[in-house]
């Protein structure tokens, strides 16, 4: 039972996966409608999931109201569980065209999105502090070639000196570029062998234990 | 029978499936395929060592991206190989994973890594599936910011980030960083790397993610698949000078024939 068990979710993994990698190459009408079939089975069962995923943080959060109250930001576990309850009913009853459906979204999904992905500016200025110092001499080359970078980007480097712009294309379109491919082959040869390693069962990482 | 254009593309597939059978038969047969040494998966040991002397939790995060992604499952696959086998170190000396989701289908799985993991480490007890793994909701900022409190919340010892990332990247290492938690991070999206590069003290840049499992595993057989993928790569430097030498006297025939 246990091996039977251990085997069973890679089996409907290989056979899911030889399916759909087939489809992509012969073409045979019926290997195509399965392999579309079984794509789209994946945004049937992505609602399901969400389902499965709202009950856990319920039941998490109102464990927590519950039990743990000496715990410090208990209030904020029972702040969520409410907004959680609240939205979802405000959808289900009101639908998503309902005004205060709308207003929750607009007003305060988005704003705090935006709030947050402006952080990411301010994030790169704390990393690049970080790390740009000049300890060795990569790290020279390496602020060496920023500094280019950053001259070229602006009207005032080509002014100081019209070799700046050709510099960093030099560096953009020919090492960066080259680097990248490399990169970028290695990677699809491991993405490769990963997904084939996945089919014919010896990844075993996802698995559980025998 | 084939598909327009996808001729070259299926042969490939089918000599890379073949020489991997080989590949593993060979070392069933005891012709084994090293790795070289790959210091952030080695560093593993020491962030639990780090986490057992401070009482401290270890945050381990594989990004938020979707297990449908073609590109993005297999590095999500290696960030669960790597968590497993962090959970075994981790259960070994009673120390705490946390880690967090960004989609329902997730919990399922990395409860089950985690389980196995502290399982094989000797002492399941240690692992809490309601307290240990966070569903953070759908929303791809509540993820970004709710592991981020998380971090800052907890303080961990150490964090490990291993998977697909990508404006993550830069929250979840710079939360990292501020709380001066030692740092392993990888994965196979170029935009990302240079983020999470800047801050791990050890790093696992594009193909090593895809070696974790293979390596943490010590499978000879995993191991031996990687021997495809030097294969592949012999043949692509191959193929790229024959057709450096074959376009620069004018000729097209490798394009042709590759693109068949």
């Amino acid at each position: 039972m246990g091996s039977f068990k251990y085997r069973i979710p890679q089996i409907i993994c290989s056979v899911v996966a030889v399916v759909v990698v087939l489809s992509g190459f012969l073409k045979v009408p019926a290997l195509k409608a399965a392999g579309t079939n079984l794509t789209n089975w994946v945004t049937v069962v992505t609602p399901f999931a969400m389902i499965v995923g709202a009950v856990s943080v319920l039941k998490t959060k109102v464990t927590s109201v519950a039990k743990h109250r000496d715990r410090e930001g208990w209030l904020l576990d029972a702040w969520q569980a409410v907004l959680t309850v609240g939205v979802i009913s405000l959808g289900m009853i009101g639908g998503t065209t309902h005004p205060l459906y709308v207003w929750v979204f607009d007003k305060i999904v988005m704003v705090l999105e935006s709030a947050v992905l402006g952080l990411i500016a301010l994030l790169l200025l704390s990393s690049a502090w970080r790390v740009l110092k000049a300890k060795n001499w990569e790290s020279c080359l390496f602020i060496a070639g920023l500094f280019v970078s950053l001259l070229s980007q602006v009207p005032l480097g080509e002014m100081v000196w019209g070799g700046f712009p050709k510099i960093s294309a030099f560096v953009q379109n020919v090492v960066s570029m080259a680097t990248m491919r490399a990169l970028g082959i290695s990677i699809a040869l491991g993405l490769i062998t990963t997904g084939l390693r996945t089919i014919l069962g010896h990844e075993k990482g996802y698995l559980p234990q025998e | 029978m084939l598909i327009e254009g996808t001729k070259v593309a299926f042969l490939s597939l089918v000599g890379f499936a073949a020489l991997l059978v080989v590949m593993v038969q060979r070392s069933r047969a005891g012709k084994f395929w090293g790795i070289r040494r790959l210091p952030a998966l080695d560093a593993l040991g020491q962030a639990v060592g780090r986490a057992a002397e401070s009482s401290t939790p270890i945050v381990f995060s594989a990004g938020a991206a979707k297990l449908t992604s073609g590109v993005d499952a297999p590095q999500i696959l290696a960030g669960m190989a790597v968590l497993r086998h962090l959970c075994r170190l981790a259960g070994e000396l009673k120390v705490k994973v946390l880690t967090t989701a960004r989609f329902a289908e997730f919990i399922a799985m990395l409860e089950a890594t985690m389980k196995s993991g502290y399982l094989e480490g000797g002492n399941p007890e240690v692992f809490n599936a309601e307290t240990d793994v966070s569903y953070l909701g759908a929303e791809g900022v509540a993820f970004h910011i709710g592991t981020m409190g998380l971090i800052a919340r907890t303080k961990p010892a150490a964090t490990v980030f291993v998977g697909a990332f990508a404006c993550e990247a830069v929250m979840l290492a710079e939360a990292s960083a501020s709380v001066g938690a030692l740092q392993i991070s990888g994965t196979a999206r170029i935009v990302s790397m240079p983020f999470l590069i800047s801050t791990a003290d050890y790093y696992l840049i594009g193909e090593e993610v895809y070696a974790a499992s293979a390596y943490v595993s010590k499978d000879p057989a995993q191991a031996a698949t990687l021997g495809v993928t030097d294969i592949g790569k012999l043949v692509t430097v191959a193929l790229i000078v024959i057709g450096l030498i074959a376009s620069a006297a004018g000729s097209k025939a490798l394009t042709q024939i590759l693109s068949r």
